[in-house]
């Protein structure tokens, strides 16, 4: 069954702060765009470091990359020239990485505490 | 949803993107378990998902055109059908990025739609119907 996309956003403050987008739901050519703006709201908010929380994701398609590929570049262009950063893919996710070759290209962690202790 | 003379089924949609999940669960309704070995169910939904993504945003943004979706099976293959009254375009002849060597110094992120396509599904043709309309075919082997 197809399922709507909900994005909850958390802060981790560690020793450096971390902006988490936790993502549930089908990420397709309708709903990419909602993640594009969540990813913009917190960029506006001063945000530097965006980390994706992907197990929720039921369906992903090149859209979701589109997405992903625009947040990385936003990212990569501010004044911390941080990278995006991928915690736990499901398998709907991986699918697509994996077919395209972005998971050789994104910094993708099985878990989030392995992506968080990255920063 | 309606089943054909022949045993096929089909589904019939608006080209609008509220629709893209009608057309998933339509497909994954249709494919049985043992259908195809291995990720294949999912790597096909993929596909058919990209196909009718590309109709909805690019051929007929507006919204009016209608798009048919057929699934048959044989002992063979799976094989999806897409029908659309969107202007003529055949998606085949469309170069895609072949080897995609740097894929985040991209300037523009889209595009890969196709290359999934191509490389999800085991046959991928195009014709013009009878009656006018776009008609796009994925194919996926069942061994």
């Amino acid at each position: 069954m197809s399922n709507p996309l909900r994005i909850a956003v958390s802060e981790e403050r560690g020793d450096v702060p971390v902006t988490i987008l936790h993502l549930t739901g089908d990420l397709d050519s309708k709903t990419y765009t909602d993640l594009e703006s969540k990813a913009d709201e917190a960029l506006t908010k001063g945000s530097s470091r965006i980390l994706l929380d992907l197990k929720g994701v039921t369906f992903m398609g090149s859209a979701g990359l589109r997405a992903m590929h625009s947040i990385s570049k936003k990212l990569k262009s501010g004044s911390g020239g941080a990278t995006l950063k991928l915690a736990s893919p499901s398998d709907a996710v991986s699918r697509v990485l994996k077919t395209l070759g972005f998971d050789q290209v994104f910094d993708v962690y099985g878990t989030l505490d392995e992506a968080l202790k990255s920063y | 949803m309606s089943r054909g003379a022949c045993g096929a089924w089909r589904l019939k949609v608006k080209s609008q993107l509220d629709n893209l999940g009608r057309v998933r669960d339509f497909v994954s309704g249709q494919v049985l378990p043992d259908d195809l070995p291995g990720d294949g169910a999912g790597e096909f939904l993929l596909a058919v998902d990209e196909a009718v993504s590309n109709v909805m945003m690019h051929g007929a943004p507006s919204g009016d055109a209608d798009i048919e979706v057929q699934f048959t099976r044989d002992p063979a293959a799976l094989s999806v059908f897409i029908r659309d009254d969107a202007p003529l375009y055949d998606p085949t002849k469309v170069e895609g990025p072949g080897v995609i060597d740097s894929p985040l110094e991209r300037s523009e992120p889209g595009g890969f739609g196709l290359v999934l396509i191509r490389r999800l599904v085991d046959e991928l043709s195009y014709r013009v119907t009878e009656d006018g309309r776009n008609e796009l075919v994925l194919v996926k082997k069942r061994a």
